[in-house]
């Protein structure tokens, strides 16, 4: 697994969490149930800084400023196209999902509740 | 012109060029391509021109392990089953004649090009317009329709029959054909073959006060059904003791039908509009749906039978286990049907009552659609252990009636999994939304079997095999050696295909009238 990352060091627990949250649906309760549900599948990835090295690679500025998600945002739906092209899904309550958008709400699932 | 057993007299004889026993929607179309021709018709049709109960308990029996009832599956009267009759028309695909070695028992002895002129002048009887299957002939449908990737998945079309109720429609041309009789409450009880059971010298039949009466002619297509038409060879065991057509003990084997599962739904990601191309379409005068399914090159690689998948209800919410099955039964009040789970269905409306009460709230007040509810339609693996043979019981005419023993097998629910994953694939890639299934797919068989639908798709039990040791009928569906008996069934299906099977019954037996016109008009 990869290292820690200056991307999460670089903000509060509570900032890394809200910003997070603005990469989410909307029901964050459910998207953390669904989250747990992946690391119960795949209970090796449970560490917030790899998943945010695999999420968010070197992007290195993670904020809480909607204005700052929107290479991220770019970023999550380009791997979630091509986790879709190329079949890597994940089955989490019935939903099948993008393996990245999985590791989103597995990220979720490990960060401070607010 | 129409006739009714009731008025013949008992012991008597009545000939024919021709006895079609049958008057369900393959035998009607025989009947009405042999119409005004030289030759004499007579129709055999066991019920009335309305449902009589005590026809209809001609068709009670076992099914072994439940999933549907014999009795509320077919209807016997004129017109057949096409009286609950859904009205879905599609051909089987080419990979559906193929051999496929992840599937024992599969290959036709013909191809879809031997059908297909066939398929196109079966349309007219379920009276729908020209043959047009592909989405590219529906362009203002195609506009809408997203690119799939085809090594997994393609569109599947469907046309929509009114639907034609054959009884209702074609009564009049029946009593109006000078050459055919339409013999109304006459129940054939048995082929009479000749000594060598190679040829069939008449039927035996019978009526529910006592009557009897034989009629002979030179030619008989048997037209009753998946299961009445098996029933019927099983019974005639005077001369062969294992039944007509069944030296090689493969009559009666196969049986197949097409499990219905509510596979799940699919959620929007944004645009309500994304997947208009799926839903119910009205073209001009013409009405189509447009579905999903594997794609042949994804039905090899992954070893899985053909299937469909078809957008159902719009959702409002996310896709609920309740809200699935209250659509089950009121689809079942509609058809006449209740499904042999019902009550599994009504303790699921109950547990999950608050999630029905929102959908149907939303619904009456015309909320956002979120989603849609998602019905496949599979194949199932044709296997010799599933098969009809004759029960102790016997009915009202004497007849044995029916023991059904199939089951669904895991490679019928792994092939709608997989389908299900790679519309999730797609419609995730195409960014239209995401696909959640019913844990149900995952299930060991025999509780998945608790969450299908069935709409009387019997098929299989006399296929098709150019060899008698595989089959029972060769490709012009005459039983094996016999030189004057012929099939117009589903029951000479191989395999199934996703297609509702209507369409392919029809064109089968255009096919087969063509044949016997031909082979009639030289023998005289």
């Amino acid at each position: 697994m990869a290292g820690s990352l200056p991307i999460v060091r670089a903000a509060t627990g509570d900032e890394r969490t809200a910003a997070v949250r603005g990469l989410l649906p909307r029901d964050f309760r459910a998207a953390r149930a669904l989250g747990e549900r992946y690391l119960e599948i795949e209970p090796a990835e449970r560490s917030a800084d790899w998943l945010a090295g695999e999420l968010f690679g070197d992007v290195s500025l993670l904020t809480a400023d909607p204005r700052g998600l929107d290479p991220l945002k770019r970023r999550i739906r380009a791997g979630c196209a091509r986790d879709f092209r190329q079949g890597d899904l994940v089955l989490l309550e019935g939903w099948w999902l993008a393996r990245t958008e999985a590791r989103l709400l597995a990220l979720c699932a490990v960060l401070p509740t607010p | 012109m129409l006739a009714d057993f009731r008025e013949v007299e008992s012991g008597g004889t009545l000939e024919a060029d021709m006895c079609v026993i049958g008057a369900g929607a393959a035998g009607i179309t025989i009947a009405s391509e042999l119409t005004n021709g030289r030759q004499s018709v007579i129709v055999l049709e066991s019920g009335g021109l309305q449902l009589e109960p005590e026809v209809q308990d001609l068709y009670e029996g076992t099914n072994v392990h439940g999933y549907f009832s014999l009795a509320t599956s077919r209807f016997r009267l004129f017109g057949g089953t096409t009286y609950a009759w859904g009205g879905w028309c599609a051909p089987l695909d080419d990979i559906d004649f193929q051999p496929r070695d992840w599937v024992p028992h599969s290959g036709w002895p013909i191809r879809k090009s031997d059908l297909l002129p066939y398929y196109r002048r079966a349309q007219r009887y379920c009276e729908l317009g020209p043959y047009r299957y592909e989405i590219s002939e529906w362009p203002s449908v195609a506009e809408h329709a997203r690119a799939l990737d085809p090594t997994k998945l393609e569109h599947r079309m469907w046309q929509l029959s009114p639907p034609t109720r054959f009884g209702r429609v074609y009564a009049g041309a029946m009593r109006r054909a000078a050459n055919v009789t339409l013999m109304l409450h006459a129940t054939a009880v048995e082929l009479v073959t000749d000594d060598s059971a190679t040829s069939v010298r008449g039927v035996r039949v019978a009526d529910l006060h006592g009557r009897e009466a034989t009629v002979r002619a030179r030619i008989y297509v048997l037209a009753c059904g998946g299961i009445e038409t098996t029933r019927l060879l099983l019974a005639s065991n005077r001369v062969e003791s294992a039944g007509i057509g069944n030296r090689f003990d493969v009559l009666g084997r196969y049986f197949m039908e097409h499990p219905h599962p509510d596979a799940g739904g699919v959620l929007l990601s944004g645009d309500p509009q994304a997947l208009r191309a799926y839903q119910h379409t009205e073209v001009g005068n013409e009405r189509i749906v447009v579905g999903f399914g594997p794609s042949a090159q994804a039905q090899a690689r992954l070893r899985i039978l053909n299937s469909s998948i078809a957008l159902g209800d719009a959702s409002h919410t996310e896709p609920s286990e309740a809200w699935g099955s209250l659509r089950k039964l009121s689809r079942a009040l509609s058809e006449r049907r209740w499904p042999e789970s019902a009550g599994i269905h009504v303790i699921n409306v109950l547990r999950d009552l608050d999630d029905v009460l929102h959908e149907a709230y939303l619904r009456s007040t015309d909320g956002e659609v979120r989603g849609f509810y998602l019905t496949a339609r599979t194949e199932v693996a044709p296997d010799p252990r599933n098969r009809i043979t004759l029960d102790h019981a016997r009915d009202a005419l004497g007849m044995n009636r029916v023991r059904l023993d199939w089951r669904v097998m895991p490679l019928d629910r792994v092939s709608v999994a997989t389908t299900m994953r790679l519309l999730a694939e797609e419609l995730g890639r195409l960014g239209v939304g995401r696909v959640q299934v019913t844990p149900l797919l995952f299930e060991e068989d025999g509780r998945w079997s608790q969450n299908l639908s069935w709409f009387g798709h019997h098929m299989g039990t006399t296929r098709m095999s150019s060899d008698p040791r595989s089959g029972v009928v060769d490709a012009d569906c005459r039983v094996h050696g016999i030189d004057n008996l012929y099939v117009a069934s589903a029951s000479v299906f191989p395999t199934a295909g996703f297609a509702n099977p209507t369409l392919t019954i029809l064109a089968l037996a255009v096919r087969l009238a063509d044949y016997v016109k031909h082979r009639m008009q030289n023998q005289s």
